[in-house]
């Protein structure tokens, strides 16, 4: 039980549309462990987007609960923020401030002192080969080096929860390859991640625990031994298509 | 002070510091486009118009009114910015995870706002003075009415860019939102002519345009800048103009909420 991190609860997220209501998640209930890598797959539209950013409190659910520290996070909901560092998507760095102001700033939102933020940033910026652009906005960057840029501006805060949204969509291999070097050393320092991902090899080679979401709902969360093992197939990939094999029959 | 409402504001501290980083790229760029736009548009006001029989009046007029007529202008482009952002690169979700509660975030945005037009507009009763010389007086000249009137008047235009950020659906409706409510705002409170004028026109119409919170800005700053006599009373402006910023900001900041659909 104390190793519990975040536990969701009955989680929901209903939309309003014109066709009437859409369940982007449906009573979604699971535990996320303390220092674990959890992998959340599904194909386009089965709600890991709506799940992660809803764990990085950038939207309200429409229902249930999340707990952190034995309270739900919208008690405190600030107090909670602290704790996490997101990255979404779609690259969201301040476009007219320079790398370095950008991961400065992103230290100072967070209250740590100058030695804090100093230490922090050249950590961040020699682990992650940012020396070279520090002084360009990211506008000229490459999609991997706003990528780095935008972990680096993640991690500046040291949070504890880190909430990964398809970090690796379009990057060339070899960058994708760092960063899956990234999370392993995150998970090393005891950092708990949610990686969502539309790469099975990714999740298989990185996650603690696989969940499988479809149309809203968990369809099925193991780790990935145990998911070969149940499905006896020797890759996530081919289990992962069994499932939506037997959901499209 | 509370320890969590310290956290807040140093936090709003350091975003508006960054805000700062990035209106010191672009000031001196608005202030160019000001300086411009306000001495040709002066200079054939104050002097070619009165050619034509316009009272000599118009062009003080013209100058003290620019102040709002710029605010007016500068709520398009910042709605214009903030509704290209939510349909690019997000910049806004960031801020919307940081430790602070996002209504908040969002009277920061507005507060910016406000101080971007007061900078840029900063220059325009002098540059009037400087191009009019003796033909504006300046003798009713109140600077702590001015003071008042100035910063009540930006933080409203910082106030209704987000009301306008939350009802316009799309860049493409940002056309729109200017010809079928800005325009109408800024044109009928009063932007070329004084609020008595009106009333001497017609008392019915000119109790109309009383409603509209431009008329008080118009109104109000003139008081400051050229004296009561020609215009509605001060503090009434200044009354009408706090209650529109309070409807406006909440009404604004409630949009928002279901636009983005933040926390």
């Amino acid at each position: 039980m104390n190793n519990i991190f975040v536990k969701i609860i009955n989680l929901k997220k209903y939309y309003q549309q014109k066709n009437g209501v859409v369940k982007a998640l449906d009573n979604i209930s699971f535990d996320i462990n303390k220092g674990e890598v959890i992998g959340l797959l599904g194909i386009n539209g089965a709600g890991k987007t709506t799940l992660s950013s809803i764990l990085a409190t950038l939207h309200p659910p429409t229902g249930g609960d999340i707990i952190f520290k034995d309270k739900s996070i919208y008690k405190d909901i600030n107090e909670y923020r602290k704790f996490i560092g997101y990255c979404p998507q779609k690259p969201n760095l301040i476009m007219d401030l320079t790398v370095k102001q950008n991961l400065i700033f992103a230290g100072k939102y967070y209250g740590l002192c100058k030695n804090a933020i100093e230490e922090r940033f050249e950590k961040l910026v020699k682990k992650y080969a940012l020396q070279k652009y520090l002084y360009e906005t990211p506008t000229s960057l490459s999609g991997g080096y706003k990528q780095r840029v935008m972990i680096a501006r993640t991690l500046m805060h040291q949070p504890k929860f880190i909430i990964l949204d398809e970090p690796t969509v379009g990057l060339d291999p070899h960058i994708r390859h760092q960063l899956w070097e990234t999370i392993r050393e995150l998970k090393k320092e005891e950092i708990t991640i949610l990686l969502t991902t539309h790469y099975i090899e990714e999740a298989e080679i990185l996650a603690d625990r696989i969940c499988i979401l479809d149309k809203g709902k968990i369809k099925l969360i193991d780790t990935p031994e145990n998911l070969s093992s149940i499905y006896q197939k020797s890759r996530l990939e081919e289990v992962f298509l069994q499932l939506m094999h037997e959901e499209t029959e | 002070m509370n320890k969590k409402l310290k956290s807040y504001l140093k936090l709003l501290l350091q975003l508006l510091k960054t805000d700062f980083i990035i209106l010191k790229k672009n000031i001196f760029n608005s202030i160019i486009n000001i300086f411009i736009s306000i001495s040709l548009l002066l200079f054939v006001f104050a002097y070619i118009y009165p050619q034509l029989g316009m009272t000599k009046f118009f062009g003080p007029l013209f100058v003290v009114s620019a102040m709002v007529s710029f605010c007016i202008f500068e709520i398009w482009a910042t709605t214009a910015d903030f509704i290209s952002d939510l349909e690019g690169n997000k910049t806004i979700s960031y801020p919307l995870t940081l430790p602070i509660p996002s209504w908040l975030y969002f009277v920061k945005l507005a507060i910016y706002y406000a101080c971007k037009t007061m900078i840029s507009t900063a220059i325009i009763i002098p540059l009037g003075k400087l191009l009019l010389l003796n033909r504006m007086d300046l003798s009713h000249f109140s600077p702590i009415k001015f003071l008042i009137i100035f910063v009540n008047i930006n933080i409203f235009a910082g106030f209704l860019s987000l009301f306008i950020s939350g009802v316009t659906k799309n860049i493409s409706n940002i056309r729109r939102v200017w010809t079928r409510f800005l325009f109408p705002l800024w044109f009928l409170g009063c932007a070329d002519f004084p609020w008595k004028i009106a009333y001497k026109f017609s008392p019915k119409f000119s109790y109309i345009l009383l409603i509209n919170p431009i008329t008080s800005a118009m109104e109000g700053i003139r008081t400051a800048v050229l004296g009561q006599s020609r215009f509605i009373n001060f503090w009434l402006c200044f009354l009408i103009l706090s209650i529109f910023t309070f409807i406006f900001g909440f009404l604004g900041i409630k949009k928002l909420k279901k636009r983005l659909d933040f926390v």
